[in-house]
């Protein structure tokens, strides 16, 4: 019965040889990749940045393009730019991206890998100038297994053709996020989505009018103040009526309100405490709404709003 | 030893390098999900949901630890940091003066009694409006954590000991991860990787009476969750702790052929399972980008 044990002593010497070798075959790849790559990526900013300044059609030269993980560094570099600006001439960068074939690259990438490191190809994709036939060869992601996939498949097709997005986000099978709402937010910071938030935050669908919601508190659209109103009071216990009343203080409007009064009547003890703070922090006064939830929760707003001010006179 | 005996221990010490394994594939995928996550911006620029954190500090060294804590990009965050005027005056009155703070009303919520607080600090310099001092006679860093949960404004708090320091993108991160789920459904956010880091929401901390042991058993298992990233890592990380490992594996592999060599199975068996623990561990050790960061940080302040 030692052979047992003699098995399984040679078997963990060969996972240990194994692992040991992968160490340290990953700490000389990484550091050398690493290194290049960083190199490649100012290279490749700048040889962009000139041709974006240029006034020719021509599409520029990208050294060690052919290198291994170099299309990467440029769908990264592109992917950066474009996430960091706002009207940008999307002309040249579309020529840099057809010529280099970044989007079969991406999408063969996508295609080999599952899960985060997919979305993640998604997620470049999403974010760089790729034709409307990207659309069709991600719709399969659609139904993938993992969250962040089937977002990153709807980014891309939202990007791809924004005059569907609301057919598109209303389509979505799960409930979007905070996170996915910023996301689609930030699509429309850069001029992507030409959505309006009027259709978005009378919708019946969820989706849409949660869109709708970060529309408003994002852009500060205080005329949609009865809007918001009318959520709080009609989703007495979900999520949205919890976003319009955080969408209302971050504009900064009265919370005196009738709705918003019976809406946070309805809150749990915890609920309601984080929207005063939020409140307080928002700089609401201690008489922002009277007693409406009753006299045990003043104190404790209070004391949050004071923590603000000095006492000057005793 | 029996047959069975045998067939026991061996199965004891496959089921630990299977767990090493299943850690190891955990770290691996929470590294792609990281890189992922590095790549977005709108939660980072927005907190759409109002969803923010206040780091709790105890026992800063000075001035420049507190400019660090608030070298922190995510809008909706503070520093609560908790010092004691008495036993550390110069400190407290250079962050006084730093940051140009004035004392202000302190009536504390009705959350957690705090004893010994003898003023609270805010600055008069919008540039500033994310530190929060609390001037506390020290007992214990869990009573200025309590003491701390009491004037911080945020859902989540995050509390620091003293030498411990939040890695690059650590707020961030944590805020996409609380930004996944719907509002309530996260009450702790953990990770074992590097130093510890237990994130709890706020309402939690103050149900379970503060930062006691009970704390995180008070939480229910629907609502916590488990990140194999590393966050946090020690101010001054050991310079001798590479030599240390390398040392310690060489020992390691000397003693497994001296146990190979002279037949005694048994414990060649075992050290043979610390060592493809270690080796997972070291495997794991290079998929975090910021350990790599933090390491050549160390080796060039060195």
């Amino acid at each position: 019965m030692t052979r047992i044990v003699m098995l399984y002593c040679a078997f963990a010497a060969c996972v240990v040889v194994l692992l040991s070798g992968a160490v340290v075959v990953r700490r000389l790849v990484d550091g050398r990749r690493h290194r290049r790559d960083a190199l490649l990526s100012r290279q490749y900013l700048h040889i962009v940045i000139l041709s974006l300044m240029s006034e020719t059609d021509t599409v520029p030269h990208f050294p060690r393009l052919e290198s291994a993980g170099a299309r990467m560094v440029l769908a990264e570099t592109l992917a950066r730019l474009v996430s960091s600006t706002y009207g940008l001439d999307l002309g040249p960068l579309r020529r840099i991206f057809r010529d280099a074939g970044l989007q079969p690259f991406l999408l063969r990438c996508a295609r080999r890998t599952r899960g985060c490191r997919r979305a993640r190809y998604l997620s470049l994709l999403s974010r760089l100038p790729a034709d409307a036939a990207v659309a069709a060869a991600v719709e399969r992601y659609g139904s993938d297994r993992h969250r962040a996939v089937r977002f990153y498949a709807l980014m891309v097709r939202l990007a791809a053709d924004p005059s569907m997005a609301l057919q598109l986000i209303g389509a979505y099978p799960d409930p979007l996020s905070a996170f996915e709402l910023s996301e689609i937010v930030s699509m429309l910071r850069r001029g992507v989505l030409p959505v309006a938030y009027e259709p978005l935050i009378e919708s019946p669908n969820r989706n849409l009018r949660s869109l709708g919601i970060a529309i408003v508190r994002q852009f500060g659209i205080e005329e949609a103040e009865e809007n918001l109103l009318r959520i709080a009071s009609e989703d007495t216990t979900g999520e949205l009526g919890r976003e319009a009343l955080y969408a209302l203080c971050a504009l900064r409007r009265p919370m005196a309100r009738r709705e918003v009064v019976r809406r946070m009547g309805l809150m749990s003890r915890a609920e309601r405490r984080a929207l005063l703070r939020c409140m307080a922090l928002e700089g609401y006064s201690e008489t922002a709404f009277g007693s409406p939830v009753g006299d045990e929760e003043t104190p404790y707003f209070e004391s949050f709003v004071l923590s603000y001010k000095r006492c000057l006179v005793c | 030893m029996l047959a069975a005996g045998q067939i026991v221990f061996v199965a004891a010490l496959a089921a630990v390098v299977a767990g090493a394994f299943v850690a190891l594939v955990r770290i691996v995928c929470a590294a792609d999900k990281r890189l992922l996550l590095a790549e977005t911006r709108g939660m980072l620029c927005d907190a759409p949901d109002g969803r923010g954190i206040s780091v709790l500090c105890s026992g800063v060294a000075g001035v420049e630890e507190v400019r660090r804590l608030l070298d922190e990009g995510y809008p909706r965050y503070e520093a609560v940091v908790v010092l004691d005027s008495v036993r550390r005056p110069e400190a407290f009155a250079a962050v006084l003066a730093e940051f140009h703070l004035i004392d202000v009303n302190y009536d504390p919520a009705d959350d957690l009694p705090a004893e010994g607080v003898r003023g609270l600090y805010r600055s008069r310099k919008r540039c500033y409006r994310r530190l929060v001092v609390v001037d506390k006679a020290f007992t214990s860093c869990r009573a200025d954590f309590d003491a701390a949960v009491g004037v911080a404004i945020y859902d989540y708090v995050l509390p620091l000991r003293p030498g411990i320091r939040m890695m690059p993108f650590c707020i961030g991160r944590l805020a996409i991860e609380l930004s996944l789920e719907p509002a309530g459904a996260v009450e702790l956010v953990r990770s074992p990787v590097g130093e510890p880091l237990l994130l709890v929401a706020r309402e939690a901390a103050v149900a379970a009476g503060g930062f006691g042991p009970d704390l995180v058993r008070s939480i229910p298992r629907s609502r916590r969750r488990t990140l194999y990233e590393p966050f946090l890592r020690a101010a001054k990380p050991s310079v001798r702790r590479p030599v240390l490992r390398r040392g310690a594996a060489l020992l390691l592999a000397a003693c497994i052929a001296a146990t190979a060599a002279a037949g005694w199975w048994e414990v060649c068996a075992v050290l043979l399972t610390l060592a493809v623990v270690a080796a997972a561990a070291e495997y794991a050790r290079t998929c975090a980008p910021e350990e790599r960061t933090a390491r050549a940080a160390s080796r060039k302040s060195v």
